[in-house]
């Protein structure tokens, strides 16, 4: 099993029983308790537990209002460590869009202190980046799709109107040859057509999960972006033709 | 038409992989034809097939007129071809007669048996050295001799042998000045002989002096061939480097952070000469250069295998006049190998143990070696460099992609702060390719740096941060981030100066 999977269960564990045993899921794993020991120093850094003796607790307090609204909090892990590598790619002074979904709400957790203009249409990234002193927020406003934190619509397309950005990420939620990048509605699509046009630089951000899928509608080719940071997991045969089409594909390999 | 020898449309695949494409090449009697092009062009593969190392998929080869067909290097011999390859193939510990003759002593009859002719085997030795001027003891063992004396030794066996064919590859790589101009003269005086010489070089301004042709070979095909007397450097640079690689490898912006390692006027055996540079935290510096240029001399040195060394070398805020391999693992300096060399895997040994055999310290109490943490430590690495194997696969068995990844494992198991990386991703796939240029960012965002040794000009430029071009042991042109290109890498590689 990959650390990561481990560390995605451990989280499951938590979730369910509010509490975890080192022994117990040193065994559950067969990996040894040093190495489970350091699964739970990195979910404390994040906030996610509370160590205690011989174990962990859940750390109820840091829970936002993201559990109730975000339904896909699959591969939070990769996601947390493609908000790294993107947070490298930022610099002081430009103005940032970073798309709805839970991929691009890491990269906002882990850019706090930076001094840039962020542009979005998610509430949660609006919310998330709230006491960030550096940076200034704006949230597009428009139409919210029900059950989520998403903005979109004509009020939404407004906002775009008259700026420029300099790097916008964008999540999608399917990554197939055939069908391109997609993602879940044909409004969103549009608001990402108008990203595309007043952006100089685009860059796809999709965890491993979402290659080889397609989802409802279409933002375009493959190669509509240069720039593309993703998971080692991902199919051999995207990471060949990435590189063989002059696309730039950055993944992360944790190391202590 | 109607050279001596004439190459037509030889096509070399190696698997999938298309090596040699329609490769029309030709030379004529007493007269030398220069083969360039960047490592990896063909040059080699092309020349093989007419020494019978390799066979071509396709294609014809025409002698005076007549095809030929060349199966096995012997054909190639019978034929009156001979290759001289960039190692010297001569046997040490016999002399230089004796390796002239081997195999094929003269005879006299003395009392009904057959015996070697001794006298005659010094004196044919001595007539050749004499004829170009050599000063070559014909009884002295080959290993007393130097590089380029042993090169002289090779061509010599060449000519002995009824050579009318001479394939030199790279044959000044080891010499020093004077031997330069001693071959020259030998290569002259075989022209009179009216021997075809066919000379592989990456040094540009050698072959401006000695041949009469020059055939630019790249991605295995013919660009151009010219004659020497109408060409100019830049032109033959142009037609070798080709167009630029559009932007493509994953480079992440990383902050500088303080130096790990610096070294002061570094030389060896004058196979490199004065290197100076430093390295600090976050770093990639890429060290370029056509192959005998020095850049794995000084990737040994650095490490402690080739030593002793003149110059300083400081790391981990300590001073190294005399670097061995412990010191240089113990201060955090690393090197990450090429594929398929002595020094990178235990190819019989299953990948637990290739990854953790640099630091078993890590797994020992006592001085017991403790085998469950070994496979619980190494399955770990496994997992977090996507190496696709299980921990007790042989090492031999993988492919180049992971090889390269185990390798990487070994170091990262005893933390290295230094990494000197040869050739990242020669031979192997492309997807591992991605896979470790992303592995260097990882280990650059956690404080190491990287000296990237590569032939690989696209890679140089897409990864590296600084890049220094080798030509002939020295530091020939440094480079910052955005200023180099293909071709200005390959004017320095080549010998070009900065004054011309």
């Amino acid at each position: 099993m990959f650390a990561i999977e481990r560390i995605n269960k451990i989280k499951e564990i938590l979730y369910k029983d509010k509490r975890v045993d080192v022994v117990e899921l040193s065994k559950l794993f067969s990996v040894t308790e040093v190495t489970i020991r350091r699964d739970l120093d990195k979910l404390e850094k994040e906030g996610f537990l509370i160590k205690t003796y011989g174990g962990a607790v859940l750390n109820e307090e840091n829970l936002s209002g993201r559990a109730v609204l975000e339904t896909d909090d699959s591969a939070i892990e990769e996601k947390r460590m493609i908000g790294k590598i993107a947070s490298q790619m930022i610099e002081n002074g430009e103005a940032i869009f970073l798309s709805p979904g839970t991929t691009c709400l890491e990269i906002a957790k882990n850019m706090k202190n930076k001094r840039i203009t962020v542009v979005t249409n998610d509430l949660l990234i609006g919310y998330e980046l709230r006491d960030s002193a550096g940076i200034k927020v704006i949230v597009t406003g428009g139409d919210l799709i029900k059950s989520t934190s998403t903005l979109v619509g004509s009020f939404a397309l407004q906002a775009l109107s008259g700026i420029y950005i300099n790097k916008a990420f964008i999540g999608v939620k399917g990554v197939n040859f055939d069908s391109g990048y997609t993602v879940d509605s044909y409004e969103e699509a549009l608001m990402m057509q108008e990203i595309k046009k007043i952006s100089n630089d685009i860059i796809i951000v999709a965890d491993y999960t979402k290659f080889n899928r397609t989802a409802f509608a279409r933002l375009g080719e493959l190669t509509m972006a240069k720039k593309v940071i993703t998971n080692k997991q991902v199919p051999p045969e995207y990471k060949k033709f990435y590189f063989e089409n002059g696309i730039k594909m950055f993944t992360a390999f944790e190391f202590e | 038409m109607g050279d001596f020898l004439e190459m037509r449309k030889i096509t070399k695949l190696f698997g999938d992989n298309i090596v040699l494409k329609d490769v029309d090449f030709s030379v004529n009697k007493g007269q030398v034809h220069a083969l360039v092009g960047e490592n990896g062009a063909g040059k080699s593969t092309l020349m093989k097939i007419l020494a019978g190392v390799h066979v071509a998929n396709s294609g014809e080869i025409y002698i005076d007129g007549n095809r030929v067909e060349i199966n096995n290097p012997k054909e190639a011999q019978e034929l009156g071809i001979s290759m001289i390859y960039q190692e010297t193939r001569l046997f040490p510990d016999l002399n230089v007669a004796e390796n002239i003759f081997i195999r094929r002593e003269p005879l006299k009859n003395k009392g009904g048996l057959r015996l070697i002719d001794w006298d005659k085997v010094y004196s044919e030795t001595a007539k050749y050295l004499d004829y170009f001027g050599l000063k070559i003891n014909a009884k002295a063992s080959v290993n007393t001799l130097s590089l380029g004396q042993q090169k002289f030794v090779e061509i010599i066996r060449a000519l002995s042998r009824n050579a009318r064919i001479i394939i030199m590859d790279e044959p000044t790589a080891a010499f020093t000045e004077q031997e330069i101009e001693l071959l020259f003269n030998v290569i002259q005086d075989m022209k009179k002989l009216g021997i075809a010489i066919i000379y592989i070089s990456h040094r540009l301004n050698e072959v401006k002096r000695i041949a009469e042709k020059v055939t630019v070979l790249r991605d295995g095909e013919v660009i151009e061939t010219y004659e020497v007397s109408d060409v100019d450097l830049h032109k033959i640079i142009k037609a070798m480097a080709g167009k630029e690689i559009c932007d493509r490898y994953p480079k992440l912006k990383i902050r500088h952070g303080k130096e790990l390692l610096r070294v002061n006027n570094l030389s060896y055996e004058g196979r490199i000469r004065n290197i100076s540079f430093s390295l600090k935290e976050g770093e990639i510096l890429g060290i370029t250069g056509l192959s005998g240029s020095g850049r794995r001399t000084l990737a040994k040195v650095l490490f402690g295998i080739n030593r002793p060394y003149e110059g300083e070398i400081m790391l981990n805020g300590r001073i190294f006049k005399d670097m061995d391999t412990n010191k240089a693992i113990e201060n955090g300096l690393c090197y990450v190998t090429g594929i398929g060399t002595d020094e990178g895997l235990i190819l019989n040994a299953p990948v637990t143990e290739n990854i953790t055999i640099a630091n078993l310290k890590r797994i020992s109490k006592f001085g017991f070696l403790n085998k469950e943490e070994e496979v619980l430590k190494a399955k770990d690495l496994i997992e977090r460099l996507e190496i696709g194997a299980n921990a007790y696969d042989i090492a031999s068995n993988l492919s180049g992609g992971n090889q390269k990844k185990v390798i990487f494992a070994k170091w990262l198991f005893t933390n290295a702060k230094v990494l000197i990386i040869d050739e990242p991703t020669a031979g192997i796939d492309v997807s591992s390719k991605v896979d470790i240029y992303n592995i260097m960012n990882e280990l650059l965002l956690s404080g190491a740096s990287i000296m990237m040794i590569s032939s690989d000009f696209s890679e140089i430029l897409g990864m590296c941060d600084r890049i220094l071009v080798m030509y002939n042991g020295e530091i020939s042109k440094v480079f910052e981030k955005g200023e180099a290109t293909q071709e200005k890498i390959l004017y320095y590689a080549s010998g070009g100066r900065d004054s011309v």
